[in-house]
């Protein structure tokens, strides 16, 4: 279960919602209207008010580290510090290959220097690498901006079963289908302003 | 002590080649002979102007013209080191923080020198304390200065790369190792570098002014290589400290990165 309660910043007005196991929120809105703000506070890499818990544990209860290790942000374009895309993951914790072998992958990309990636290559890495440690939630910043339609779908998929291992999954995105598929719960930032809605109804 | 005390003629015989420097300058239109000019001015006001404070204060008894004297230094060189960075803090902290270091740097390597290697009588003995606080804080400082400038800038570049490690569940100082790390190489380089030159390439200062006014040579290596230790000591605590606190205050306790604090 994950809930916020009344957070707010100098950027967006307070917003309030729960979400549980396994289900996902389409965020919507314009470019500059706050959304990805939003996203940094939740994972509190921008200062905020209000509160986050998940399951039932405050997030000012345990360490900010502790917290971006349950609660994971993906921003829409990806950074990366070390010179080889490799030494980025923890190949014996995780199913890796086969998780790259879903995202059409090939697993000599590892050795490769991360500026010989391609953009959407990256794109699909940083996910990868992102949901390595297995985060109870996550909140993904566009993660198909950068992709073609293959890699697209075989992206839902992979968002598809990370819903089904229960993460919780807050989704900005502008693709019809994307909030067809994950919309059932939206909201919408204007200017700053948050509109939730349920099932097309407007809940506050 | 004996040595050629130098008359006002002779200075200003040796203020002829500076004339002869910004007559080039004027030739070949390098444009900076007003500089010239104004530096120049400058160091012969400064210098005067020390010469006959330190002339004061040696006249004095009692250490408070001393310590005070020190206070005016430290608050000079704590500016110096804000006048070079890129990027600021806002409000007092900018300042406070490479004073503060400052502060502790050169007192304790000071202290240091006066209370347990040299113990000149009086304890305070302005000829003594002042020049070496002087060195101490003016290595200190460059030590100081260069690595908050480089911690700051680099972070100012990788905010992004800095954020995704904090995502992925990094603590604050991890995620800022390798600019941490750049940021101490930066600061101690010089004084190290400069110990493996010293000697060879050109007499430090102090020990060509010692040995110009006859001290024995064995006796100003001596001295010269307690400077060093001072020197290398005082740049690479001031540097780890002054970088240190750098990062803490451009993070906060919930291991977020605060590059709004810097400006320009």
């Amino acid at each position: 279960m994950f809930e916020i309660i009344d957070l707010q910043n100098e950027i967006f007005r307070p917003v309030s919602l729960s979400l549980k196991k396994g289900q996902s929120l389409i965020i919507k809105g314009a470019s500059g209207s706050g959304k990805t703000r939003f996203l940094r506070a939740l994972a509190d890499l921008d200062p905020s008010k209000g509160n986050v818990l998940l399951d039932g544990v405050e997030r000012s209860m345990m360490p900010a580290f502790e917290w971006r290790k349950k609660v994971r942000f993906v921003p829409a374009s990806s950074h990366w510090w070390h010179e080889r895309v490799g030494l980025h993951f923890d190949r014996n914790k995780t199913d890796l290959l086969k998780w790259m072998e879903a995202l059409d992958l090939p697993e000599k990309l590892l050795q490769w220097p991360v500026e010989d990636l391609s953009t959407g290559e990256k794109q699909r890495l940083s996910f990868l690498r992102a949901i390595q440690d297995q985060p109870k939630v996550l909140l993904l910043d566009e993660p198909t901006s950068a992709l073609d339609g293959q890699s697209i779908a075989r992206m839902e998929l992979m968002i598809e079963s990370e819903l089904n291992r229960g993460a919780i999954i807050l989704l900005v995105s502008h693709s019809p289908k994307q909030i067809e598929k994950y919309g059932a719960i939206s909201l919408t930032f204007k200017s700053g302003k948050a509109r939730l809605t349920s099932d097309e109804k407007e809940i506050s | 002590m004996d040595y050629v005390s130098l008359s006002l003629f002779d200075l200003s015989m040796a203020a002829l080649l500076i004339f002869i420097n910004g007559g080039l300058s004027i030739a070949l239109g390098l444009g900076l002979e007003r500089t010239l000019f104004i530096n120049t001015a400058r160091m012969l006001i400064q210098l005067s102007a020390i010469g006959f404070v330190l002339k004061f204060i040696f006249a004095q008894t009692g250490p408070w013209w001393t310590i005070g004297w020190a206070f005016i230094m430290l608050a000079v060189a704590g500016y110096e080191i804000l006048a070079r960075q890129s990027y600021r803090l806002k409000g007092m902290k900018a300042y406070g923080l490479g004073t503060v270091t400052l502060m502790f740097v050169g007192f304790i390597c000071t202290g240091f020198a006066i209370g347990f290697l040299i113990q000149p009588d009086p304890w305070y003995a302005p000829r003594y304390v002042l020049p070496i606080l002087g060195m101490i804080l003016g290595n200190t400082m460059t030590g100081i200065a260069l690595g908050m400038e480089t911690l700051s800038v680099s972070i100012k570049q990788s905010q992004a790369v800095i954020e995704e490690r904090l995502s992925l569940g990094a603590p604050r100082f991890q995620a800022l190792k390798a600019h941490i790390k750049q940021a101490l190489k930066a600061g101690m380089m010089p004084i190290i570098n400069s110990m493996a030159a010293s000697g060879i390439v050109s007499l430090p200062g102090m020990m060509t002014g010692q040995i110009i006014a006859g001290v024995d040579p064995i006796d100003a290596t001596k001295y010269q290589v307690m400077i060093m230790f001072l020197i290398a000591g005082g740049t690479a605590l001031g540097t780890i400290a002054g970088v240190m606190g750098t990062a803490l205050l451009l993070t906060d306790e919930r291991h977020r990165l605060r590059v709004e604090r810097l400006k320009q």
